[in-house]
């Protein structure tokens, strides 16, 4: 694989899209004051439209993710003229590049998806915990995006290919 | 290696199975299937259960672990009950 600006700028459109739909169903799912506690999470999973805005931030959550480290860091990577390897590989030497944080937090968020499909989880204390982190961990999400956009403007300008338009 | 993450994540209380393929089949491969019984609020064991998972995911590699962990508080699952039954002490 080598490097293609094109093919980083157009990832970079996708999970520029997934991240302004992932801060608007946050927006609408939670609460705008007080914690996310398991009385707030039975009441928002006892109507149908808080069932799916927790399904619709799940799936957005991991979308995200996926997007970062399947696509984006790997064509990132080429571009700074390194070969990418493994997932982890890849966290790793972003984490150098001061893209990502602490690459546990990634592989972390990979295990809490499981954790937030509220039909396997019983015990609403463990869905709001996980629910709670999924939240805090968003803002790794949005940096590591905005880190690599920030790099891409700067190094691989091209006309038309900014992204501050679609905000 | 996996009894000493589980004890550096969950302290040297925490009860730790291994349990469905990996016990099951002669083979010994496929997915680590990891039951713990720990101390602690949802939000503490939820935290230590992910840091455990990436410290086992970076030490083996990108094998399926599963880690079913039961909060010595609240009542067994059904998973729980499997676990115990069919599960081997690590």
């Amino acid at each position: 694989m080598n490097a293609n600006p094109d093919r980083l700028w157009q990832i970079l459109g996708i999970v520029a899209k997934e991240e302004t739909y992932l801060n608007a169903v946050m927006l609408r799912l939670f609460p705008k004051h007080g914690d996310i506690s398991p009385a707030w999470l039975k009441a928002l999973l006892d109507t149908p439209e808080g069932i799916d805005r927790m399904e619709s931030f799940v799936g957005k959550f991991s979308r995200m993710q996926d997007s970062i480290v399947d696509k984006l860091l790997p064509h990132f990577l080429l571009a700074v003229g390194e070969t990418p390897g493994t997932a982890l590989d890849n966290l790793r030497r972003a984490e150098r590049l001061g893209i990502v944080g602490d690459p546990d937090l990634w592989l972390a968020m990979r295990r809490l998806r499981n954790r937030l499909i509220h039909e396997y989880v019983d015990d609403l204390a463990e869905l709001a915990a996980a629910l709670d982190m999924a939240h805090a961990a968003t803002h790794e999400l949005c940096n590591a995006f905005r880190g690599i956009k920030n790099y891409t403007e700067h190094n691989f300008p091209i006309d038309g290919n900014t992204l501050s338009d679609s905000h | 290696m996996i009894r000493e993450e589980v004890r550096q994540h969950f302290g040297d209380g925490a009860r730790v199975l291994l349990f469905g393929s990996r016990v099951r089949d002669e083979t010994r491969g496929g997915d680590i299937d990891l039951y713990l019984e720990a101390e602690g609020t949802a939000a503490e064991t939820l935290a230590r259960e992910l840091k455990l998972y990436a410290a086992l995911q970076r030490r083996l590699g990108e094998q399926r672990i599963d880690i079913v962990v039961h909060r010595r508080d609240t009542p067994m699952r059904a998973i729980d009950l499997a676990a115990c039954q069919t599960g081997m002490p690590l």
